[in-house]
């Protein structure tokens, strides 16, 4: 059996579905009418920078995600196993 | 037409241009050769390259095969119709970037402990459907796989009239030579030689659209130029939901959320997990997707399609609609206007040896989109063709010498399909011309059907709830429904009937009758044919889950101890 997800790891994990779920909402949901005006922000289009903003936002998650949430080979040797045991009992 | 007005003109120019174009195909038929040397002969190899691709080669390959000529010509063509808002779709990649880990790694310790090698393989196995439900897996590969084949050879054709429009047949030989050279490699070397090649097709793809982007704000004076001719755009190209009205919230919602789920979970992808060395590989490529791709998305070839409205700003037809400004070309030639680009700034910007040199890489980076999808749906088609129908319906005695030559056939005759079917819908007052105006068009199409699999994945990755006959008549139900609410049922209606406009509603054919009744419906909730798809699909799933006999426990507890 693969270890237990800690808590830490559990809370981490529901951050970041939570954070990606705002990010999909903010960035191209109904967070849109916040800044639907032909304005500018820095010399670029109001709408583009809010998807830059978003998209930094969705940098910041997958990178957390890879180093603190994704293991790096989680369960490698215990498929290798079981697929030995199933090629076994074929 | 387009760039190629400067080749006549420029003889050492178009040898630039011809030479970069003829080493790139060369190149990708020698990497063919090699993958074909490298072989180790037998099904497996062919379709997963003994499942040992490492993670470079992988990462590169599902990001060519997720990015066609979509991103090159399709997404500056639809930021040249409607605006800012499109480029916010480019937020759709990083739900594909979690989907390649989240998925990713499920699907392919599934496949690598029990010897998947199409998704049909994995789903019917576990709902233990080997008939029906492998057939409508096949289906969706294929309905899926045809339209995106179609819009690269398009693209191939749309690059080919642009090259050499003094000719009147470039768009056809474009095509022709596009699909031939593709379905080459593939032939030669499969999955070795498509991932290969798809590896150098990202760098160049990568590359183009980063180019592009840095081109067009050079060429209008450099930041400060491009944000002023910006900022003076109508504000249709600066809102939601866009010039044309098409992009309106929901729409954008669930074009983002569902088209990256289709375009994951399509067979060339999920063949892609099963190809993998091991979940780090995949972990990776995750990571670099959703930076890079999007990155060069919205920070690159979005900057063409805005600095295009300000070069050659839209026009209006006789029937209020927004038409693209003539230098670039007809009224719906949107997707052209890169091309339009690179003719125009490129060369009066660095010179014409150096500016049509650059255009010649842009030239070789379009049709390495083009081809890299183009090459991982043939690839796919023939798999599930070969895999799923010959070898379990027709053939199943058949040795692995003969099935491997099956999928090569079943290549060529993919190919030849596509390639009519662009042939016949690029023919003035097609039919076909209507459902194939745009390539974004074409890509929403093909991955409406491809989200159908979803709830199917979830169940078997996850949840573990659903029965045979629920994952059977939920798929039924959502391909009928995506297919209902997306475009190709007027184009047949109008093949039929012809124009109706003049008939009263309750006087026309019940076909019609019925489209009139899907539009209404369409817009009152403006969401996206793969959406109402699902809808179905789900609820069906479910119900008719509740209600029948379940998956074994003891395979239910397989494939949990494999998922986990």
């Amino acid at each position: 059996m693969p270890p237990t997800p800690s808590p830490q790891r559990r809370t981490l994990s529901t951050a970041l579905v939570i954070a990606v779920a705002v990010a999909m909402l903010m960035g191209v949901g109904p967070g849109i009418y916040l800044v639907n005006r032909p304005d500018s922000f820095l010399g670029i289009p109001l709408l583009y920078a809010w998807g830059l903003l978003w998209y930094a936002v969705h940098v910041v998650i997958v990178v957390t995600a890879y180093c603190c949430l994704w293991p790096a080979n989680p369960q490698g040797d215990r498929v290798s196993e079981i697929g030995d045991q199933d090629q076994e009992s074929a | 037409m387009i760039l190629a007005q400067q080749l006549p003109a420029e003889g050492s120019v178009g040898v630039i241009a011809f030479a970069v174009v003829g080493l790139y195909l060369l190149v990708l038929l020698g990497l063919g050769w090699i993958g074909y040397r490298r072989s180790r002969g037998g099904e497996e190899d062919y379709y997963l390259a003994g499942r040992g691709q490492g993670w470079v080669v992988t990462a590169l390959t599902i990001m060519a095969t997720f990015f066609s000529s979509f991103a090159l010509m399709g997404a500056p063509g639809m930021v040249y119709r409607d605006g800012v808002v499109f480029a916010l779709v480019s937020l759709n990649v990083p739900v594909a970037g979690y989907l390649i880990y989240i998925l990713g790694r499920r699907i392919w310790a599934v496949g690598a402990a029990r010897g998947y090698v199409t998704p049909a393989d994995m789903i019917c196995d576990y709902y233990d459907n080997q008939v029906l439900l492998r057939l409508l897996v096949v289906l969706v590969g294929i309905m899926f796989g045809v339209p995106y084949v179609m819009m690269q050879l398009k693209a191939g054709g749309q690059l080919a009239a642009a090259l050499f429009h003094q000719y009147d047949n470039a768009f056809a030989v474009g095509a022709i030579v596009l699909s031939i050279i593709t379905a080459l490699y593939i032939m030669i070397g499969g999955m070795r030689s498509v991932a290969w090649t798809d590896a150098l097709q990202c760098v160049l793809l990568c590359s183009g659209m980063l180019l592009a982007g840095v081109a067009m704000v050079v060429s209008m004076g450099g930041w400060s130029g491009f944000t002023s001719a910006i900022s003076e755009l109508p504000e249709g190209s600066l809102t939601v939901p866009g010039n044309t009205g098409f992009w309106q919230v929901p729409m954008l919602l669930t074009v983002c959320l569902f088209i990256p789920i289709g375009g994951i979970i399509q067979p060339a992808q999920w063949m892609r997990f099963y190809a993998a060395r091991d979940v780090e590989t995949l972990r990776r490529s995750a990571l670099v997707f959703v930076i890079v791709l999007t990155g060069c998305f919205l920070l690159g070839i979005m900057m063409v399609g805005l600095g295009g409205q300000a070069l050659f700003p839209l026009g209006e037809t006789a029937e209020g609609n927004v038409a693209a400004h003539p230098t670039v070309g007809g009224p719906g030639d949107f997707d052209q206007v890169l091309i339009v680009v690179l003719r125009e700034q490129l060369p009066a910007l660095l010179g014409p040896t150096l500016g049509m040199a650059l255009a010649a890489g842009m030239i070789v980076a379009i049709m390495a989109a083009a081809m890299s999808t183009a090459d991982s749906n043939l690839h796919a088609v023939s798999a599930l063709v070969t895999r799923d129908v010959y070898d379990r319906f027709i053939r199943p005695q058949a040795g692995d010498r003969e099935r491997v030559w099956v999928g090569r056939l079943v290549i060529m005759a993919v190919t030849l399909i596509s390639l009519l079917m662009v042939l016949q819908g690029s023919v003035e007052g097609s039919s076909l011309a209507g459902f194939m105006k745009m390539i974004v068009g074409l890509g929403l199409f093909a991955a409406a059907f491809a989200v159908q699999l979803l709830p199917l994945t979830v169940d078997i990755l996850f949840l573990r709830k659903g029965t045979s006959a629920g994952a059977t008549a939920g798929l039924i139900a959502g391909l009928i429904f995506a297919f209902s609410f997306s475009t190709l049922p007027g184009v047949i209606v109008g093949a039929m009937y012809g124009d109706l406009s003049a008939v009263a509603a309750d006087a026309q054919p019940l076909a019609a009758q019925m489209l009139n009744v899907i539009g209404t419906a369409k817009s009152a909730v403006p969401i996206h044919a793969s959406a109402w798809g699902l809808i179905p699909n789900v609820i069906v799933f479910a119900l008719v889950s509740l209600t029948t006999a379940p998956v074994p426990a003891d395979r239910r507890q397989a494939f949990a101890d494999l998922t986990r």
